[in-house]
């Protein structure tokens, strides 16, 4: 029992002595007292440790407020229904902060972190587009990433895979130690024994973040964790501007109609107008007959209503694994009603497919809307982007 | 036949021994063809989309409609699944029937002996096995599309079911073979569990999906084969109906009146394999209505005597598929609920009810 009891805590104290080693080892000698590895060497209260600040522009479902020594990072619903969580991110060499009130309970996680366990492929775009990858030791399933230089270091073992099955190996991350674990914005209760031996559980749900926008701004999740706050500030205007622009450019003309979602089982999964691809479809210019549906995710639709309202759309947009027109009519042969169908107008995005399969749509689409958006926009009205080259999307053969 | 459900026996339930009332037995008939009937009308004239009667009399008797939509609408989405529902229907009431009274137990389905196991088993291996990206179940079986998940559904099916035939060669009594099934389903589903977790989460999703059950998914290709095995299935079905009603008083008894168990056994599984495995493969594993059907069926009709109940539960299961079909395409709305929460929603009372009538002892003689 006293052995159990004890395991925890001695990794902690080893964690915490590597974290101190690590942040005494460099002599600091820059203006804000901190050591080249972003750690305080000689602390002084007065001093803001955080010169540069994350502005959250976009997403709603995280916030982020700075202190002198210490960040607080905030996710309102760290999973589907789940109340709002705290982090606070204190700059290491700095003394953990004494809080009261709801942040008493906070975990603290010192910042910036050396070593970041990944509980989603979404994430991964994130970490490589801060130039941070060095960080990354461990995601949870590496069968489904696209991105080859991940998958190389998951090869060589520089990244570890700690949730190969389903489920999280919860002794193999107690042993590796990683400062952060972080959720794919579900709830697992091995997350619960992971904070309890000590290993900060960030919870990462952008995929809750119905905006494109938002869901890209996550990355400010990512450099408040890494300390790259001006890096990620960078990289998202750039990402934004360029949205922006393309959805400008896409509202001066007329929208054209689509057809959207495919078939399972006899059932149409269509976007709604209010979902994250709804969005991306909204501002691409196009109209479809859910589009003033407001909820997220998407409506099971009988095929007859699809049908009757939206089979005569010149273009239909899925994202699955077809790679012709004859795959689609062999999953169901009644799509040779559809008029896109007829006239050959069905793009899939999968054109971006990772050498394991796993598409890169959900993976670096999720920080790159806007090239999911010049996919639509060149798409729908390629008189707008003439000469656009495509990445997500393709047009099926037949 | 009549003289075989006279004959006085100790262990013979008070209402097998009179033959089925002929005055109640016709009234039941007529009200079921009857509501086999409006059901059908409803299922054709009814859904998401208002298709004015007269255009879809037009449709129906060989013309076009004036909006071609309503052509599609009419002869491609609700024609096929309205039949369906009556083929998915009659076979599953039919299965729970023959189930029912092998094992002779009130709570034996179509499913009993491990045919939607075997059938998910069938689909995991092809949603796990799927190459290429995200989504879609074509990648399965060399992106034979739909088809290559009807086979492997079917192949999984009669995979399991081949194996209880086997089995039943060997097995002694009716209980042995059925706590067999049981645990071969259990084994299935612990295989199918494994697959899942390797399976790429979009595609799992595309497994749950199956797993809700759809009349809407069948088109007139999968009719094609699927109206055939289920009438064939009926046909087998048929031949056991003087041994199934010999093994309502016990196998003893049966063996007394010179029939083969073991043949009757293996006849009413081979048939409620075809009819069971079958449209699990076109509908995904349709739950509840092969366990209730047959329990409405001989309370409707008063009687035990297959030579009622196997014509009265396809007509009863036929009417009850088409109405839960109908009822999942919420008529008047775009959306659809999944056919099996609507079956459940349905059944759960009548199950429950079914186990309170036979506390009081009714339902166990019935069996």
């Amino acid at each position: 029992m006293r052995v159990r009891a004890a395991f925890p805590k001695l990794l902690i104290a080893l964690t915490a002595a590597s974290l101190l080693l690590a942040g005494c080892s460099t002599a600091g000698s820059d203006t804000e007292n901190a050591a080249s590895d972003g750690c305080i060497t000689d602390f002084d209260p007065s001093v803001d440790y955080f010169p540069d600040k994350s502005e959250i522009v976009d997403a709603e479902n995280f916030s982020i407020t700075y202190e002198k020594s210490y960040q607080v990072l905030t996710v309102n619903e760290p999973f589907t229904g789940a109340k709002p969580e705290s982090y606070v991110l204190v700059k290491c060499g700095a003394p953990a902060p004494e809080l009261a009130g709801e942040l008493a309970e906070a975990q603290q996680i010192q910042v910036p972190i050396t070593s970041l366990y990944s509980g989603s492929t979404t994430h991964l775009p994130l970490v490589t587009a801060l130039d941070e990858l060095d960080v990354l030791t461990g995601v949870s399933n590496g069968s489904y990433v696209s991105d080859t230089t991940v998958i190389k270091r998951i090869a060589s073992g520089d990244i570890a895979e700690y949730a190969a099955g389903a489920s999280i190996d919860t002794e193999a991350v107690v042993l590796a130690a990683p400062e952060v674990v972080m959720t794919g914005g579900t709830d697992d209760p091995a997350y619960t024994q992971l904070r309890e031996a000590g290993i900060g559980v960030v919870a990462n749900a952008e995929w809750l973040e119905a905006s494109p926008l938002g869901r890209a701004e996550w990355i400010k999740v990512v450099a408040a964790l890494t300390g790259t706050e001006a890096r990620a500030a960078e990289v998202y205007d750039g990402i934004r501007d360029r949205y922006l622009d393309v959805a400008a450019k896409a509202a001066d003309v007329e929208t054209v109609p689509v057809l959207l979602g495919g078939m399972s089982q006899g059932t149409w999964y269509m976007s709604s107008g209010g979902s994250y691809m709804g969005r991306l479809f909204g501002d691409a210019g196009a109209q479809w007959p859910w589009q003033d549906v407001t909820t997220t995710g998407s409506l099971p639709l009988d095929f007859e209503a699809v049908v009757a309202q939206a089979a005569d759309a010149p273009t239909w947009l899925v994202v699955n694994s077809w790679t012709s027109i004859g795959d689609a009519l062999a999953d169901d042969e009644r799509y040779g009603s559809l008029a896109a169908v007829d006239t050959g107008r069905v793009w899939n995005a999968n054109k971006a497919l990772g050498p394991n399969g796993g598409n890169d749509f959900y993976e670096r689409g999720v920080l790159r809307p806007d090239l999911i958006l010049a996919d639509l926009v060149a798409i729908l009205h390629p008189d707008l982007l003439p000469d656009h080259e495509f990445t997500f999307y393709r047009q099926l053969p037949a | 036949m009549t003289a075989v459900l006279k004959t006085p026996e100790p262990a013979v339930d008070r209402r097998l021994d009179a033959s089925p009332r002929a005055g109640r037995v016709t009234v039941v008939f007529v009200a079921l063809a009857v509501a086999v009937a409006v059901a059908t009308v409803l299922s054709v004239t009814l859904g998401s989309v208002t298709v004015p009667l007269a255009e879809t009399v037009r449709v129906l008797s060989g013309g076009s409609a004036t909006d071609t939509r309503w052509d599609m609408v009419i002869r491609d989405l609700r024609l096929p699944r309205t039949v369906t529902a009556l083929a998915v229907g009659a076979a599953l009431g039919i299965a729970g029937l023959q189930m029912q009274t092998l094992f002779r137990n009130a709570l034996a389905d179509p499913f009993i002996l491990g045919a939607s196991s075997g059938a998910s088993l069938g689909v995991a291996v092809v949603v796990v096995a799927g190459g290429g990206g995200a989504g879609g179940f074509t990648a399965g079986l060399a992106g034979l599309g739909r088809a290559g998940v009807v086979i492997a559904a079917a192949l999984g099916a009669a995979a399991v079911l081949l194996l209880i035939v086997v089995l039943a060669r060997w097995v002694k009594s009716a209980v042995t073979l059925l706590l067999i099934g049981v645990m071969l389903g259990s084994a299935t589903t612990a295989v199918v569990s494994v697959l899942l977790v390797y399976a790429d989460p979009q595609r799992s999703q595309q497994f749950l999906v199956w797993g809700l059950g759809s009349f809407t998914a069948t088109t007139w290709s999968d009719l094609r084969l699927l109206v055939p095995v289920v009438l064939g299935g009926i046909a087998v079905a048929l031949l056991t109906v003087r041994a199934l009603n010999a093994l309502l008083l016990g196998e003893g008894y049966a063996r007394s009146m010179g029939i083969d168990i073991r043949i009757v056994r293996l006849t009413t599984v081979i048939s409620a394999a075809l009819l069971a495995g079958a449209t699990t493969a076109f509908c995904g594993p349709i739950g509840f209505l092969g366990l209730i059907v047959p329990h409405l069926a001989r309370m409707a009709f008063g009687t035990s005597d297959h030579r009622v109940l196997l014509p009265g539960v396809a007509l009863l299961g036929g009417a009850l598929a088409l109405i839960c079909g109908i009822v999942s395409q919420m008529p008047g709305t775009d959306t659809v609920f999944p056919l099996n929460a609507v079956t459940a929603i349905v059944g759960a009372p009548v199950v429950i009810a079914v186990l309170i009538r036979s506390r009081r002892g009714a339902l166990g003689a019935a069996l």
